[in-house]
Formats: structure tokens, C-alpha cells, sequence
């Protein structure tokens, strides 16, 4: 039993279902099926994952592969993504892009309980409240699976932009009077005031001698005047890794930029320890704030 | 407009921090939660525990003499998460706090909210509210 994700909701979904899923090509020649393991990114509307020799080979000038996700804990629905793949260079080597163009939650065979076979998605953990319920004096996002607020992915976009270091997006979105409030990185707690202050903080950032950092976005909410993002980030330091869920706050202006943003850590102490003493040097990567 | 579950939920959760109805505040939690208070103050931390928590929501509003009062500025929610922007307003001794906040909760696939963190814009000035 197949419940068919519409595309306005796959993005909530790749985000839900985690960066991990298997990646399915078939040899042209032969018809041998391939299942690898492989991490998956948005790269504007493709996902993207690393090739394998073989997953090249398969794909050679392009063929249609599937993504396939396996369920969270406690969930009974796989994730399966088809479309259109082809090989790209990237600054990492050969990857793979895929363009969904279908996509299914797919019941789990002998799957436990007698739930609904067919649930639509946005209503997969929580029934929608009755119009009564709505208080007219508090702006509220609209549910998960309907129609998702603009600000929303302006707020993916400005994500994306930090994972990236792609500073000059980011200021772009960013108003001319930007507050970051910093805090859990004591060489930088404070607040960073416009642009100026804002990149400069970044360079600083640089300093901090972070050999990698990794972030994915679990989940992004925002309405006209304030945006969430809950965010898994690892920072890795010589043999010291620093792995922690962030939830990033922003709050918009009137001209819908970015005005002020701060963020909350859930492992404060080991982030301020991490943070609290850097070698002398940094290696440096390029960004390094919410 | 078709108003997310988890809103409502939200609501009734400040409806009950605003009752001081310390067993309503709790029904939402699930025993084992992980929370999280931002900044440098007395509660600031990572903490576990429904029992714990109650404890220090019922200490913001003793703390300040039934005068520290959330007024929700946005309600945000998904399936998996709830996002609450409120303005905190309290007195103490002398002492006045306004300052917005952001509230997370991690809602679990049984509707219970397992992860919690609370953290204000200008967290200096809470910090010093509560120093």
C-alpha cells in the first residue's frame, strides 16, 4: 500500500526521514540490480549523493534510478523517491543527481496493528483542529502537508546558505541592521550587529581551528514574522568531535528579512568546552554561525 | 485556514503555565524529556526529567511573584516539532523583564513532547533578571 507524497511535501519528508537512504540503479547490459548506501543533500531541486565506480557505470549518460529510505523508529512507511539520474562533477568528485519526479510512503509488508493503509501525510501523527479553535490574535503556520509559508523556504534558503558558507547569500537576506546574538562559543558570545559585524564573526569563526563541520536541517517552520529550524551539526576538531542539535531562531522584519537570530545548543556545557580552547592556529573552515 | 494540532497544543500549554496548574504543564511532557534553559542564570542548563521541569516553570512564576506572565507572539508547529515565539514580561525586587523567546518542543509519534529548550533574544537581559 502506497500513499502517493505530493511534491510541495518532499522536502518535509526527505528532511524527516534523515540524509541516509539506499540508492538503486540497474546495469543497462545485464539488468543487475545495485543497492548502495549513500548520504543524500538537496542541491536546488535534485538530490544529490557521492557515485560509487559502479553507480557511475550504471548510470553512464543517465537513467532512472530509485531512493529509497528506510522508516524511523516506531514509523511503518518507507520513503521511495524515483526519477531521473545523472552524474555531475562536483568540488567532491563524481555525484550522483536525481530529479524526483514520484514519490511514495510505502507500507511496510506485515507491518504490526491494523492502522489505515492509505494516511494522508500531513496528518500522520496529529488530526487537524477545527477552525473554531483558531484564535484570530495569533498568527500560526499552516500544517505540515498544506501549502507551506513563503518565509519557509526563505528560511531553507538562508540555511543553506550557512551550511555552505555562502556568505554572500546569506547577507543578501540578512536586513541591513542584523542582530546575531551569539552564545556556547565563548570566542565569539556576544552580539554581532549588520553585516559587518555579522562577517566579521564569520571570519573569526575561521580562526577557531575546525577542520569539518557537517549540519542538515531536521525540520523548518516559519510564519510572516519568525522562522525555526531544528538542526543536527558536527564539528570536528583533531580527534575531537562536538555532535549536538541546534534550534535556530529568527525573526523577520517588515520588508521579510532576516532581523535577528539566535540559537540554543542541547549540550551547552560540552559545546562551551569544545569551543573554549582552540589551538593557537586555526585549519579554518568558512562559516560557522546560525 | 486549517489550524495545526500541535497549535492548539501550544496554547493550552501556556494556558496552563499561566493557571500555574502544575499538573496540566506536565501532562504534555513524557517522563524522561531533555530540556534546556539558554544563558547564565540560575536555571540555565541541561536538564532531564517532567518532574524537574514543572518544578522550574513553577519557580519562574514564584520567582517573580506570580508576575512572570507568556504572551504568544507566533505559534509554529509541524508534525514533529512546535515553535513558540512569546514575549516574557516579570518583576522582581525592583526589576523588570521584556524580552521575546523562543520556545522548541519535540513532539513524539505519540502526540507526548520529548525534548524542550527555551532561550531569549537579548538573553543578557533575563540573565540579569534573574541574577
Amino acid at each position: 500500500v502506497s500513499v502517493p507524497v505530493g511534491a510541495a511535501e518532499l522536502r518535509q519528508q526527505v528532511t524527516r526521514y534523515g540524509p541516509v537512504a539506499y540508492l538503486v540503479t540497474v546495469a543497462p547490459d545485464t539488468g543487475r540490480p545495485h543497492v548502495v548506501s549513500v548520504s543524500v543533500r538537496w542541491d536546488g531541486e535534485a538530490l544529490v549523493s557521492g557515485a560509487g565506480s559502479r553507480t557511475s557505470a550504471n548510470l553512464g549518460s543517465g537513467a532512472d534510478v530509485s531512493l529509497v529510505w528506510s522508516p524511523p523508529p516506531g514509523d511503518d512507511y518507507s520513503l521511495i523517491v524515483d526519477g531521473p539520474a545523472e552524474i555531475v562533477e562536483s568540488g567532491d568528485g563524481p555525484m550522483v543527481s536525481v530529479r524526483p519526479t514520484g514519490s511514495v510512503l510505502h507500507r511496510l509488508a506485515g507491518a504490526a496493528g491494523d492502522g489505515p493503509g492509505c494516511i494522508p501525510v500531513s496528518t500522520l501523527d496529529l488530526p487537524p483542529t477545527t477552525d473554531e479553535d483558531v484564535r484570530p490574535d495569533v498568527p500560526v503556520a499552516r500544517a505540515a502537508g498544506a501549502d507551506e509559508h513563503p518565509n519557509t523556504a526563505r528560511i531553507r534558503r538562508f540555511v543553506d546558505a550557512w551550511f555552505d558558507s555562502d556568505i554572500a547569500t546569506w547577507t543578501s537576506m540578512a536586513a541591513d541592521d542584523i542582530v546575531l546574538h551569539m552564545r556556547g562559543t565563548p570566542a565569539l558570545d556576544g552580539d554581532h550587529r549588520g553585516h559587518a559585524g555579522v562577517t566579521a564573526s564569520f571570519v573569526k569563526f575561521a580562526t577557531l581551528g575546525i577542520d569539518s563541520f557537517e549540519a542538515e536541517a531536521e525540520d523548518l517552520i516559519a510564519d510572516d514574522r519568525f522562522a525555526m529550524a531544528i538542526v543536527r551539526t558536527a564539528y570536528q576538531r583533531g580527534d575531537e568531535t562536538h555532535i549536538a542539535r541546534i534550534v535556530c531562531s529568527y525573526r523577520f522584519d517588515d520588508e521579510g528579512m532576516v532581523a535577528e537570530i539566535w540559537a540554543l545548543s542541547d549540550s551547552q556545557d560540552a559545546q562551551r568546552a569544545f569551543f573554549s580552547d582552540p589551538p593557537p592556529s586555526g585549519l579554518g573552515i568558512d562559516l560557522g554561525a546560525p | 485556514v486549517i489550524e495545526h494540532a500541535g497549535v492548539a497544543k501550544a496554547r493550552g500549554f501556556l494556558d496552563a503555565f499561566a493557571r500555574g496548574d502544575a499538573q496540566a504543564m506536565g501532562d504534555y511532557f513524557t517522563d524522561d524529556l531533555a530540556w534546556h534553559v539558554g544563558g547564565g542564570h540560575r536555571w540555565s542548563g541541561d536538564h532531564r526529567g517532567r518532574e524537574e521541569l514543572v518544578s522550574y516553570l513553577c519557580q519562574l512564576r514564584e520567582g517573580a511573584d506570580d508576575t512572570y506572565t507568556l504572551t504568544a507572539e507566533s505559534v509554529l508547529a509541524t508534525d514533529h516539532h512546535i515553535g513558540l515565539f512569546a514575549r516574557a514580561t516579570a518583576q522582581r525586587e525592583g526589576r523588570a523583564l521584556d524580552v521575546l523567546q523562543a520556545h522548541a518542543f519535540t513532539v513524539r509519534s505519540d502526540g507526548m513532547w520529548g525534548e524542550y529548550w527555551v532561550s531569549a533574544a537579548e538573553q543578557g537581559l533575563e540573565d540579569a533578571f534573574w541574577a
